[in-house]
């Protein structure tokens, strides 16, 4: 009778075009982390481990922030290829959220603006390199590039929302995100 | 005699109810605490059925619950799963244009497009969205206007219409791109915007925003009170910030004594006058313990008075001697029109005096009245007596020619008069004493004055009529830059003591006088409670903030 002997659930994150907030408001659940822990939640990739790719298929992946350049989307894909339930965290992943602003503008005049005409460049060079990502044409939500079976709306949603869905997952149930639970902010 | 009836089933109950009853179902369904989401419906405003979230089925048709009118035989089903997708599509289809992130929007929390989102449970959008850039307009002192966040439900283009009457704003272009503007595409500050702030207060999304007020508003503390600023008295709400240090941001009551009815001056007072209104942490004192210190310096000494203060500073004052109201007045103020009174004219003559600027109220009322309903305005900018002749030649010339309305000239025509022009050439007035006068006062509680102080000299010219000789000067009023003999004052010697609120302005002026023993603080028009005679002859009742953070401390 042990840890051992419990139903893991795998679970892997990452962070695409978002501001991580909604990483932080995660581990702002502080000691129900250990809760959802002992459970049986295993965090498998994901920033907070610094582990770049699943090892192994992962029954929850969460994705948060929009996806911006072709890594992210290649990631995202991934991820869905990797996740058995895809949980989109923030209004960054569910809406596009607030890096949607460069929607209105041309790639050419983002670009253009951030490493040449800022006032405070040096080296006024747009970087050009196979390894650097490119900016897709336009921002997109998650749910855009691959299938979303869950949205947590939320700028960042709080811990509490986190927690609930958490441990409504973990204990094999789909949660239901209202009243309280369902904010845009 | 009509014994006949409608018979409506509302959700499989039967009500019966008398066919002369003009109702739309919506506001039967309001009435019985039936809950229909609504976005471009307001209370105030005709309902025009354009966002389609009110729908219910009818005998198995989809319609607009806001513009149905009750009809025998009706069969209503409020909500099943067709009407739920149907409202939820309707939502998708609204936050799927423009911009409706709510994490950079003041209007966050308070959104009314934000709570049907929550209502219908959107959790992400079904498709993705449509990025058509519009302009931001800043150009307005007061009000950031943004077509971004619009979702074209007209509240604001019928407001500025049919409650303010000044009809600035309206539609552009078509379908998806249609656009609110102003003037037909003027930018809002350079339009004939004057400032009323109703189309922010009505607006369900973050189009329209007070600039002074933006994330200051959260969770803010409702007083509802009158205004004391001009003597019409228009019902208001004040808001406080959460920490009540401050005025987060003044609405107009439409459930008040004008209905709705606002102008600048108390709606965007916290973006003027910054130091005084924005921290309310000044002490102030009320008049009778000022009279209470200062005691031994009444007897012998000048009291100079005017409309500024309440009935009750003023009934205190009734009971001391020497005292003088600094201005003329009149009473033929007492035969004012009530403000229900002012719908009844065909004919409204106003004499030099711009209702934008001042009187905004009064304003919309006759903007409304003209513009909606056909009646005649006649504006006279009067600048000398001979103008004053022309005016009136034109008037009478009038008159003679139309025919039709030459039997009712009298009864139905409304002269509206600055009382200074009044009172300067009263002869001219004082031939048309048959007609009906709207005397407009200088300050908020002169009809205040002439009913309690009844036989209190006023007088315009002071050296004249005052032997001020070695006596000394108690000043007591809320504006002073509306003293007349301010010059006067200045100069002289005798010691002053100056009771009023104790605003940048005031204290300017003060300090120009010469021989200034003590200034008191009796604080400002919001701060007070009390009451106060409008110039429609009606009581207007004042609830001060101060009570909200007193009871907090």
């Amino acid at each position: 009778m042990g840890d051992n002997d419990k139903k893991k659930v795998r679970i892997s994150t990452i962070w695409c075009e978002g501001c991580s907030g909604c990483h932080m408001s995660f581990l702002d659940m502080d000691e129900r982390l250990v809760d959802l822990i002992k459970k049986g939640m295993v965090i498998d990739a994901s920033p907070l481990t610094d582990l770049k790719i699943p090892r192994e298929q992962v029954d929850v992946g969460i994705i948060e922030g929009s996806v911006a350049n072709d890594t992210q989307e290649e990631e995202v894909k991934m991820m869905r290829e990797k996740c058995k339930y895809i949980v989109a965290i923030g209004d960054c992943a569910v809406f596009g959220g607030i890096p949607t602003m460069r929607n209105y503008l041309k790639v050419s005049d983002v670009l253009n603006r951030a490493y040449i005409e800022a006032e405070t460049n040096f080296n006024k060079h747009i970087p050009k390199s196979r390894d650097i990502s490119k900016l897709l044409p336009r921002v997109k939500p998650v749910n855009e590039v691959i299938k979303v079976d869950f949205y947590i709306p939320g700028c960042p949603p709080s811990a509490d929302i986190i927690f609930y869905v958490l441990n409504e997952l973990i204990e094999g149930r789909i949660p239901k995100l209202e009243g309280e639970r369902l904010t845009y902010e | 005699m009509g014994g006949f009836k409608m018979k409506i089933k509302i959700n499989g109950k039967e009500f019966i109810l008398d066919d002369q009853v003009d109702k739309t179902l919506y506001q039967f369904l309001k009435e019985l605490g039936i809950y229909v989401p609504v976005l471009c419906y307001n209370d105030n405003l005709r309902e025009v059925g354009m966002c389609r979230l009110c729908v219910v089925k009818d005998r198995n048709r989809i319609r607009s619950s806001c513009i149905a009118k009750l009809e025998d035989g009706m069969d209503i089903i409020v909500d099943d799963q067709d009407l739920e997708n149907y409202r939820k599509w309707a939502l998708q289809f609204l936050f799927g244009e423009r911009n409706h992130y709510c994490m950079y929007c003041a209007k966050t929390s308070q959104c009314e497009f934000q709570d049907l989102g929550y209502y219908t449970k959107l959790d992400h959008f079904f498709f993705p969205t449509f990025y058509n850039k519009y302009e931001l307009d800043t150009s307005h002192d007061y009000i950031l206007f943004d077509n971004n966040r619009c979702v074209l439900c007209n509240r604001c283009v019928r407001v500025c219409s049919e409650v303010a009457g000044h009809f600035v704003l309206n539609t552009e272009k078509r379908g998806g791109n249609t656009l609110i503007v102003a003037n037909g595409g003027k930018k809002l500050g350079e339009s004939n915007c004057t400032s009323c702030g109703l189309c922010v207060q009505v607006c369900p999304t973050g189009t329209f925003l007070d600039k002074n007020t933006l994330f200051l508003d959260r969770k803010a503390i409702e007083i509802k009170t009158n205004c004391f600023i001009c003597p019409i008295g228009c019902s208001i709400s004040i808001f406080l910030n959460q920490n009540k240090d401050y005025i987060a941001k003044v609405y107009s009551d439409f459930e008040g004594y004008t209905q709705g009815l606002i102008c600048y001056k108390a709606r965007y007072i916290n973006a003027f006058d910054y130091n005084s209104y924005l921290k309310l942490n000044n002490q102030f004192l009320s008049l009778n313990d000022i009279f209470n210190i200062i005691k031994k310096k009444i007897d012998g000494s000048i009291i100079l008075i005017d409309g500024t203060l309440t009935n009750e500073e003023l009934i205190l004052i009734s009971n001391l001697n020497n005292k003088y109201i600094y201005y003329d007045l009149t009473e033929d103020l007492l035969n004012n029109p009530s403000l229900e009174e002012l719908d009844n004219f065909d004919n409204y003559v106003i004499f030099d005096i711009d209702l934008d600027k001042e009187f905004g109220a009064l304003g919309s009322i006759l903007k409304r009245n003209v513009l909606i309903k056909n009646k005649k305005l006649f504006s006279f900018n009067v600048f000398n007596k001979v103008y004053l002749d022309i005016s009136f030649k034109v008037l009478r010339e009038y008159n003679e020619l139309n025919e039709v309305s030459k039997k009712h000239f009298n009864n139905n025509t409304l002269f509206i008069v600055p009382i200074n022009l009044y009172l300067k050439d009263y002869s001219y007035f004082a031939n048309f004493s048959n007609y009906r006068f709207l005397i407009l006062p200088v300050n908020s509680n002169d009809i205040g004055l002439i009913k309690i102080l009844k036989n209190v000299p006023n007088i315009a010219n002071l050296k004249n009529y005052v032997d001020f000789s070695d006596k000394n000067i108690i000043l007591v009023s809320r504006e002073l830059k509306n003293l007349k003999d301010l010059n006067l004052l200045n100069n002289m010697d005798n010691e002053k003591i100056i009771i009023t609120f104790a605003n940048n302005e005031n204290l300017n002026i003060i300090k120009n006088f010469k021989n200034v023993k003590l200034v008191f603080n009796i604080g400002h028009y919001f701060e007070i409670s009390g009451s106060f005679w409008n110039m429609f002859n009606y009581e207007v009742k004042l609830n001060s903030i101060r009570y909200e953070l007193i009871n907090s401390k």
